[in-house]
């Protein structure tokens, strides 16, 4: 056998195979490439379909929630009390069509890289009592003990409408997930780098499977109680979010008789 | 009877707005976009300015409230801004605080009766 013979006919092929392996992988390169384009493409149309469409659906909103308001509330002359009763239901409807929408437009924006934190110098306890203020017929309907401990004079460096949809989004489900009869508490600390702020309310302790995926995108608690509970399954999702745009983090700690959401952010210009 | 210029260019929003602020006794006119507002404004003297930000593009209502401080009949006259839900208004898009564009107050939309009323009231010292 001639080896130099051999050894030319080995070089040319694994130099063949060489070559197909490159071609090969070229071409599923490219393939992958395409995918990867259309996939984009795809996300986008779905991101700004979403946006669109919450946003056509807010602008509609805007008018049926005057109306039927107005109606309810007797601005628009008395009701006797079955026509009363149509109409609270409608508008427990109404509000969480209006959460809804609200946390699909906030998702578009996030998913589409549009959240941004416009910093300025705001009163914490402005807002938290803004929020309670929003949920104050739902706090007295589960008969909730409210303490909020945020301290008066503090101000602090964050987007007032970011931080203000933290605590309705954590205040919203400490309300719908907390004990009857049972106590909300808001609380303040001021750490070396960070401020840390929570809420917490009594009710069933959350597990640490479930722990795990709270804010997560369309995670819901699934327990028999709980189904019965509205939401999109976004609040949390949104919340995290908006807390690691200001530099912090996001978690839920389990106490004796319930859970305390705590977040914290960058100190910074206070 | 106290007069208030709503400019908004959602026609059902201005209606069921008109609705509720005639119901409790003032005088309403309206204004589909930024241009008829500011010519309105000239014209019948309101005491209250109700301006939607985001009309035809994302900002005139601040363009309104620019043109409304250089009108020397309507440049005191106060303004409450009706401006869009969720983490990224269009307040967030410029600079200037609603204050210092002499605007009294912000209501998100949607807007509860209730709410409308009692900062009306507010704006026009009641």
């Amino acid at each position: 056998m001639d080896y130099r013979l051999l050894f030319y006919f080995v070089s040319i092929f694994f130099f063949l195979l060489l070559f197909t392996i490159i071609i090969y992988y070229k071409k599923k390169i490219a393939y992958l490439t395409r995918c990867n384009k259309s996939l984009l493409k795809a996300n986008k149309n779905y991101l700004d379909m979403l946006g669109f469409v919450s946003h056509e659906l807010k602008g509609i909103m805007g008018s049926v929630i005057m109306c039927v308001y107005s109606v309810r509330d007797g601005f628009l002359g008395m009701m006797n009390f079955h026509q009363r009763k149509a109409l609270d239901a409608a508008v427990r409807n109404l509000e969480r069509l209006e959460d809804t929408v609200k946390n699909y437009l906030d998702l578009s924006r996030i998913e589409k890289g549009e959240l941004k934190a416009r910093k300025r110098k705001i009163n914490i306890k402005d807002i938290t009592m803004q929020a309670k203020d929003t949920f104050s017929k739902q706090i007295s309907e589960k008969e909730m003990v409210f303490k909020d401990n945020v301290p008066k004079d503090l101000n602090i460096f964050a987007d007032k409408d970011q931080l203000k949809t933290v605590y309705d989004n954590l205040l919203s489900n400490a309300i719908k997930y907390g004990k009857k009869g049972g106590r909300i508490i808001l609380n303040f600390e001021k750490l070396e780098e960070f401020l840390q702020f929570s809420v917490y309310n009594d009710g069933e302790v959350i597990s640490q499977a479930k722990r795990d995926n709270l804010f997560k995108k369309f995670y819901r608690l699934s327990t028999e109680e709980y189904k019965k509970i509205s939401g999109t399954g976004l609040g949390l999702f949104i919340t995290k979010k908006i807390v690691e745009n200001h530099g912090g983090r996001i978690w839920v700690e389990p106490k004796e008789k319930g859970n305390e959401f705590i977040f914290k952010i960058k100190k910074g210009g206070e | 009877m106290k007069k208030i210029l709503i400019i908004d260019d959602d026609a059902e929003l201005v209606e069921s707005l008109k609705q509720i602020l005639e119901m409790n006794s003032y005088k309403v006119i309206s204004a589909s976009s930024g241009k008829e507002g500011i010519k309105k404004a000239k014209t019948e003297n309101p005491d209250l300015f109700i301006i939607d930000v985001m009309m035809e593009t994302w900002s005139e209502g601040f363009d309104v409230v620019e043109q409304l401080k250089k009108e020397e009949n309507s440049c005191n006259t106060p303004r409450i801004l009706l401006t869009g839900i969720g983490i990224q208004s269009p307040l967030d898009s410029i600079s200037m605080s609603p204050e210092m564009m002499g605007v009294k107050f912000v209501l998100q939309k949607p807007v509860k009766p209730a709410d409308l009323l009692q900062y009306v009231r507010k704006a026009l010292n009641e």
